[in-house]
């Protein structure tokens, strides 16, 4: 009771203190992984979602475009306006024009720039901020105090007899069975 | 025994028809599309054991080959729909609107009744097939090929298309009796040295 009445008195002095990171039940502001990028004429955010889903309707035509505007085609001029075309629409983002707007040579370093951003996010993400120490807190609730340790075995290079699958006992579905 | 060989690489794909062709005549190449990934060649080499009894019926003395012919499958993810439509009216018997039929038995290399044409002249419709893959290094160059059937398209978005289309390149000849060649091949030695296929420094005819 006494312990209660304390971290009340506590709360009521730290009322008008800022918040600590723990106490944010949402994701921080860096945490969001917003992706940004320059238009042309102003500094854009977007949901990386919703890029990447607008990319992946076009990619399968992106992809071959590339192709075509890379090989000796005929077509390889048009491929490339209309590879152009598809990465304007995948961000959004119009030629340059009367300095507003990117040029063919930006355009494409947005794209690259994008999947470099999504192939980084893919490596370096992390588990959720607020489901992890619960999980943990969780395990080890569940968990014994002391954890015998596993035997090793099967010693590495050694010519020790190891257990077989002959001599194994047999599973209980087999048992049944029998 | 059917060998698979496999060009890799993204490879651009040329077709040469009968010189008076509206699509792909003349003497140079026309531009059929891209292939995307590797192109398949399975190279048939036809072979027939020699059984003599004093071997016994088992194990031949020796193995006779009778020629070759070679299979290419590819997938175009950029073609010309007219070039193709030139090849599929040529392999159909040479007729001048693609959905038309030929009269029925009429050989590619000749007119109905005709004698052997060489190749690239007007009424032989073979296709001469160039196929050339920067990354792979070697211009492969079919001097008689025809489509063996109907092009398999898949929709790929809502403007392009992958068109898989097979090749069969033949060792043909306008006189396989070697008497008169003009497409390779030594007079009165029959398939003697027939081209089937060879690589060009450059992909050209």
């Amino acid at each position: 009771m006494l312990q209660r009445f304390l971290l009340w008195l506590l709360s009521l002095v730290s009322k008008d203190e800022p918040k600590t990171e723990e106490q944010f039940d949402l994701y921080m502001p860096e945490e969001k992984m917003i992706y940004s990028y320059w238009d042309g004429s102003k500094l854009v955010t977007a949901d990386p979602m919703v890029v990447y889903r607008r990319l992946m309707e076009k990619g399968p035509e992106l992809n071959v475009d590339m192709m075509v505007a890379t090989s000796p085609s005929k077509d390889a001029d048009n491929a490339h306006v209309l590879m152009l075309e598809k990465i304007r629409y995948i961000f959004d983002v119009k030629p340059l024009e009367n300095n507003n707007g990117l040029t063919e040579e930006h355009t494409i370093g947005l794209l690259n720039h994008f999947l470099t951003y999504t192939e980084t996010l893919k490596k370096n993400l992390n588990p959720s901020p607020i489901s992890s120490p619960v999980v943990e807190e969780e395990v080890s609730k569940e968990l014994p105090e002391e954890i015998p340790p596993i035997e090793n075995i099967s010693v590495s290079g050694s010519t020790e007899k190891e257990p077989s699958t002959d001599m194994q006992e047999p599973s209980p579905s087999v048992l049944q069975s029998l | 025994m059917a060998r698979n060989l496999f060009i890799n690489g993204e490879s651009m794909v040329y077709v040469r028809g009968p010189s008076t062709d509206t699509n792909i005549g003349g003497s140079g190449l026309t531009e059929l599309g891209l292939a995307g990934d590797p192109i398949s060649v399975q190279i048939g080499i036809r072979h027939r054991d020699v059984i003599v009894d004093a071997w016994g019926p088992e194990v031949p003395m020796d193995v006779q080959c009778f020629l070759s012919d070679v299979i290419i499958n590819m997938n175009l993810v950029h073609f010309e729909r007219d070039i193709l439509d030139a090849c599929l009216r040529l392999s159909m018997g040479g007729v001048a609107t693609v959905g038309l039929l030929g009269r029925a038995g009429r050989r590619l290399g000749a007119a109905v009744g005709g004698p052997g044409l060489a190749p690239f002249t007007a009424g032989n419709s073979y296709i001469g097939l160039i196929i050339d893959s920067p990354v792979a290094g070697k211009v492969w160059r079919f001097y008689s090929t025809y489509l063996t059937g109907n092009p398999v398209s898949f929709p790929l978005g809502v403007e392009r298309s992958i068109v898989a289309v097979q090749f069969r390149a033949i060792p043909y000849t306008d006189d396989p009796w070697g008497a008169s060649l003009t497409h390779g091949g030594t007079a009165g030695t029959g398939s003697l040295n027939a081209k089937l296929w060879d690589h060009p420094a450059t992909a050209t005819w």
